[in-house]
């Protein structure tokens, strides 16, 4: 049963999440291929201009594509986000409910089914939209350098290692340790998603409570849970920044903060956020169903 | 075509009422086989239970017969089959001659008048 | 455990002023074609609900062959709600093997013969469909089932004359005396040759459970008849 409903869900979820993806695939490459055109490199030079008209037209151009390059990417992330959270309101709790809730299936397939699909392709959606990133800048810098690399003789490899441990010793002194950021990185980028997609379907559930204007509550209690996570958030800071506070006065050569700490304090609190809202979603669904 | 049933009687005594009619006419013949029940209900429109009900009754009253294999059959025993047919006339008299009367027929009057349609036909 | 349907004291009370269902018990048998008959606001959708699993009691249990309402009743149990359920973007054929995926008591084959002998080609998508014809697909979904229990709930409210023939018909054909039809309906005078029992509900409660026979032995009228004198304004 729970592998008869992952595979409806992954069937129907991916034809959107298809979409989402060749968009961000072609932008992506079309982006790429932007960054390559004659006069990129010297525009981000400064000076070298050969034809000033040019060069406006080329400036104005990179401008435009790039606030489009972000919406599109920010679009991408949010809209995978509404799509699930509407896919989920409307598989559960509208007429198609109707269906849903009585297959002969437990609330925890219903429900596992739908954070495991959902969160996989919300991760999906966020790699790639990293990945979209790290392809620009590629491009960017190998546009950008090609020229002076070819005449040092260093390689694009190389270059980018010395990118690596620039960046690698301006973290640390922000108390940053690379390595952990970046394993903290994929951890969230793979694993949060499945908390933050519980965490939305647990507001949405939540909303199901209320007596009129459901959906609406279900937006409001989202609302809510962000508010209050945020707060707890504000509290571990705190707590966080005085402590260090008190090791720095003991020992002053200490890093003025440990973001990491902090980092993997909210990656946690979201984590269990996710699996709170996630038995709660259960509770309702089997003790308090009021199907409309 | 569902059979013209009135809900405001047992529907299965209207059953029994149209089968035997059918039985008594000859659309099922004596020692012919009976639809089953399902059929016959799905024809009529009507609950296969009471359906059911309504073909007991017929056995109970000797008009049909139920065999191991094949379903259920018309009696052969044309007495039997008379009887009923006598009985369904006398039934539509007794109606008709109550009728005729509230009109103010007279057994004369309603002589002449079974002669005079039995010519026109 | 002979009856199918077991409901002990059901109770669904939104407040202490709104109650829907009040304390009701009620056995159902298998093998019967049961009219639920009331007045808007009786609460007959919302017991349904409840038989379903829609909606939770506020007290009292309904049991279905033995087992509170769960997983394993909707399995047999086959729903026709009084709403389109089905997604509009799938294709009948979609929907057919969604439902034979879930339901092992689901077949295919019977389900394409009726959309045959109503002419409903399975490739169109559900939201091209007219009203009636969607109805109809959701009734052949739940007649392709071989379920313990149907619930139709206003199965035939807003077909046309002919197309209730056709689905009356399909209930007679489909009868099953290990299984029960419970048909919840205004349009009584339509259904009643049908029915084996009715139940009469009002205000939440249970007013009259009873054959039509005998309704129509002792009363002397039809159903439809009884049922306006017993609800009259």
């Amino acid at each position: 049963m729970l592998g008869k409903l992952i595979k409806h869900e992954w069937k129907e979820i991916s034809k959107v999440g298809g979409v989402i993806l060749l968009i961000l695939v072609i932008v992506t490459a079309i982006g790429g291929l932007m960054l390559q055109m004659p006069g990129m490199s010297e525009l981000l030079e400064e000076g070298n201009s050969a034809n000033a008209g040019y060069m406006v037209f080329i400036y104005l151009t990179a401008i435009f594509s790039f606030m489009l390059y972000i919406f599109m990417l920010m679009g991408a992330a949010y809209g995978i986000f509404i799509y699930l959270g509407i896919r989920f309101y409307k598989t559960m709790y509208s007429d198609r409910g109707y269906l849903t809730n009585t297959l002969p299936a437990t609330a925890n397939q219903l429900l596992f089914s739908k954070v495991l699909v959902s969160g996989l392709w919300f991760a999906i959606v966020e790699v790639a939209v990293v990945a979209s990133v790290i392809a620009m800048f590629a491009s960017l810098f190998s546009g950008l350098f090609a020229a002076e690399l070819s005449r040092e003789g260093i390689t694009l490899w190389e270059a980018a290692k010395m990118i690596f441990v620039e960046v690698e010793s301006v973290y640390s002194e922000a108390g940053l340790d690379m390595v952990h950021y970046l394993i903290w990185l994929i951890a969230t980028l793979i694993l949060l998603p499945f908390a933050t997609q519980a965490t939305l379907f647990g507001a949405i559930t939540i909303g199901q409570l209320s007596k009129k204007y459901k959906a609406v509550m279900g937006i409001v209690a989202y609302i809510g849970i962000g508010f209050v996570q945020m707060i707890i958030s504000s509290v571990i800071q705190i707590v966080y920044t005085v402590r260090m506070t008190f090791e720095i006065m003991n020992n002053p050569n200490m890093p003025l903060s440990n973001m990491n700490g902090i980092m993997d304090m909210n990656s946690l609190l979201t984590l269990i956020i996710g699996v709170v809202l996630y038995l709660i979603s259960h509770q309702i669904l089997t003790q308090k169903l009021n199907m409309d | 075509m569902a059979w013209e049933l009135d809900s405001d009687r047992p529907i299965y005594a209207q059953l029994v009422e149209r089968i035997q009619m059918e039985i008594v006419s000859g659309y099922y013949p004596p020692g012919g086989k009976l639809p089953s029940v399902r059929e016959l209900a799905s024809v009529a429109a009507v609950n296969p239970n009471t359906m059911q009900k309504a073909l007991a009754e017929l056995e109970r009253s000797g008009l049909v017969m139920t065999q191991r294999t094949s379903g259920r059959t018309v009696t052969e025993d044309a007495d039997k089959i008379n009887s009923i047919r006598q009985k369904l006339a006398d039934s539509h008299m007794i109606t008709f001659l109550g009728k005729m009367k509230e009109l103010g027929y007279t057994k004369k009057d309603v002589i002449d008048l079974v002669e005079k349609s039995y010519e026109g036909e | 455990m002979n009856e199918l349907v077991e409901i002990v004291g059901l109770t669904k009370a939104y407040d202490a002023k709104s109650i829907a269902v009040n304390n009701i018990t009620l056995s159902l048998p298998k093998g019967k074609i049961i009219g639920l008959l009331g007045p808007n606001g009786s609460g007959k959708t919302t017991l349904i609900k409840m038989m379903n699993g829609l909606l939770t009691p506020t007290s009292g249990s309904i049991k279905i062959n033995g087992r509170f309402v769960g997983p394993e009743t909707k399995a047999r149990v086959a729903y026709l709600p009084d709403r389109t359920y089905l997604a509009g973007g799938q294709n009948i054929k979609d929907i057919l093997n969604y439902f034979a995926d879930f339901y092992s008591d689901f077949s295919k084959e019977k389900a394409m013969e009726m959309l045959q002998s109503l002419n409903i080609d399975p490739d169109t998508k559900m939201k091209t469909l007219s009203k009636g014809t969607k109805e109809k697909v959701q009734l052949i979904l739940v007649m392709s089932r071989n379920a313990d229990l149907y619930i139709l709930d206003e199965p035939i409210a807003g077909v046309d004359p002919a197309a209730r023939d056709y689905i009356l018909n399909t209930i007679i054909n489909n009868y099953n005396p290990e299984a029960t039809v419970l048909i919840s309906t205004h349009l009584i005078g339509d259904v009643e040759k049908v029915l084996d029992e009715v139940i009469f509900m009002r205000y939440g409660q249970l007013v009259l459970y009873t054959s039509v026979d005998n309704i129509r032995e002792q009363h002397g009228k039809s159903v439809d008849a009884y049922f306006r004198e017993v609800f009259a304004c």
